[in-house]
């Protein structure tokens, strides 16, 4: 065989699934083994009609399960985030990674002190089984995989089929008790398959306890704080409502959609077990196969007709909103003509700092007791500024203890104190930056 | 199309894998249906029709044994689902019902 039929069943052969390989390989080897033209035409012919089938299954199927859970768990934030942006909330707000540290390490506790830590290992397992089979979700190509499994053809792996070996190991005990022993399996399989969902549920309280103990901690914190200025306390009082924010997303975003697949994997799997009860009597693996797949196909509720041009809408949607979570939300509300340039935004924020008596470098020492007030544009100075209040404070201190009582008399050397300070505070707030320092108020004593 | 629709080259792969019985498989299919359309189908026709059917529910297949004129391969062989007889039921009913209307003039 030359270079150009091995490329193009190269080419099958990666595109393909288990079982499309054995039968378009084995259909062409069987039509045009002996043509070489013929064999690479009609293979280069069925890889583009694959590639075709692939690319259309994956817009309307969204591709394999944890990558959907993942897809929507990042769909939901973005839309989150539109909304809070379009309703003039700042973004740098949800930036607590106090809240998302006390919420997860509390579902974690909870998770190891009840025991459900070793159960998410066999959930998420089930999650990738349920993954494993290249477009399995189908019943056909899942009775398909069935039948050639009991048929022994090894086109399927008896890992993607745990449910099943049980009840084929119990089928070959004995033919008398095979019955009782394979719906006895059957009911041991359920009860197993709700508690694990029991466990999805018990998470998801878990997200909301620890969401609900992260705000009352936040509150607490802002309660300790309760001498901060407004604008410090109104930060605070975000930051532990952000914790209720957080549970719900970890819950309903990520949670929710594991217990969803989850579920629907046990309900096709209990189905499969059903259908291998009556079949296995027949002891016929192609009868099961038909039975499985009548089985399957009865309950699965047939598909939506609007589901293809959802799911094609839903990428580009999901583009577009993707591109307007990541622009600066500032420039978003402007865009959107939501809110005017951020120099008129509801003008100039300020900043008092706590009133200082220090002794000036003068003859007699005489006390000065002053008070700056700091002018900038952006709330989220405001926590830079929190953070760096002791710095500042010296700052200002090792600058103004050097002046002489006169030059508080004058305007010259106050606003040339001024400059040095707003210098020096924009030094040490980097990268926010403050526009003005102010003395509010400054008596030499 | 429709997706409860059936194609005439849906009906006719159809009705050749009810008359192959158990010997329905992807060469056989398209060797029947050039042979009686007497036109020539190409593979990529054929699995698109078959991929379309098993979408439909119309159909099922399983893996058969390997063979050496297939370089070890085995076989795919398709068969109606009761869904999918019941379709084909009522797909030549309506062209017989089409047809007789216009053999006796009714629709003339």
């Amino acid at each position: 065989m030359n270079a150009l039929p091995r490329i193009a069943r190269q080419c099958l052969s990666w595109i393909a699934t288990d079982e499309e390989r054995e039968e378009r390989l084995g259909d062409l080897e069987e039509a045009f083994g002996h043509d070489p033209a013929a064999y690479t035409r009609t293979a280069a012919l069925c890889f583009l009609v694959m590639l075709r089938r692939r690319v259309a299954r994956a817009i309307l199927h969204g591709g394999q399960d944890m990558l959907r859970i993942f897809v929507w768990a990042i769909f939901s934030v973005f839309v989150t985030l539109f909304v809070f942006a379009v309703a003039g909330g700042e973004p740098d707000i949800l930036i607590q990674p106090f809240e998302w540290a006390i919420i997860l390490l509390i579902m974690l506790g909870f998770a190891l002190g009840s025991g459900r830590a070793a159960s998410w290992g066999q959930i998420l397992q089930d999650l990738r089984r349920a993954d494993r089979l290249k477009g399995a979700a189908r019943p056909a190509a899942r009775a398909s995989a069935i039948a050639n499994m009991l048929a022994a053809k090894g086109a399927a792996e008896p890992n993607d089929f745990p449910h099943l070996q049980t009840i084929i190991g119990l089928a070959r005990v004995s033919e008398t008790d095979a019955g009782s022993l394979i719906g006895g399996s059957i009911a041991l399989y359920r009860e197993r398959s709700a508690h694990r969902l029991q466990i999805v549920k018990a998470t998801m309280t878990d997200a909301y306890i620890g969401a609900g103990i992260a705000f009352l901690l936040g509150l607490i914190h802002t309660a300790g704080s309760i001498t901060e200025p407004p604008e410090i306390l109104a930060h605070l009082l975000a930051g532990a409502t952000c914790a209720l924010f957080f549970g719900m997303v970890i819950a309903h975003a990520v949670i929710a959609p594991i217990g969803g697949r989850l579920s629907g994997l046990y309900g096709e799997e209990t189905r499969e077990m059903e259908a291998m009860r009556v079949s296995l009597k027949g002891g016929d693996h192609v009868s099961f196969a038909q039975t499985a797949f009548e089985a399957l196909t009865a309950s699965s509720g047939g598909k939506h007709p609007a589901r293809l041009s959802l799911f094609l809408g839903l990428p580009v949607f999901l583009a577009i909103l993707g591109l307007i979570a990541i622009t600066p939300m500032g420039d978003l509300k402007q865009r959107l003509g939501l809110s005017p340039p951020a120099d008129q935004t509801g003008g100039p924020i300020y900043f008092d700092m706590p009133e200082v008596s220090l002794n000036l470098d003068a003859p007699g020492q005489p006390v000065l007791t002053y008070r700056l007030a700091l002018q900038f544009d952006s709330v989220p100075t405001i926590d830079a500024i929190s953070i760096k209040i002791n710095e500042l404070q010296d700052a200002a201190q090792l600058q103004i203890r050097g002046m002489k009582p006169e030059d508080f008399r004058g305007s010259e050397k106050l606003t040339q104190m001024q400059q040095t300070l707003l210098a020096r505070f924009n030094d040490l707030l980097k990268p926010r930056q403050i526009q003005q320092v102010m003395f509010k108020q400054a008596v030499v004593r | 199309m429709g997706r409860n629709s059936l194609g005439s080259l849906e009906e006719a792969v159809m009705l050749i894998i009810l008359a192959l019985g158990d010997n329905a498989y992807g060469v056989a299919i398209r060797d029947e249906l050039s042979k009686r359309t007497e036109r020539d189908h190409s593979f990529g026709a054929v699995y698109t029709t078959l991929d379309r059917l098993g979408d439909k529910e119309l159909i099922f297949s399983w893996l058969g044994d390997p063979s050496s004129v297939r370089g070890g391969r085995a076989k795919r062989y398709f068969k109606l689902t009761d869904a999918g007889q019941k379709r084909l039921d009522e797909a030549i009913r309506a062209r017989r019902e089409l047809e007789s209307g216009f053999l006796g003039g009714k629709l003339a």
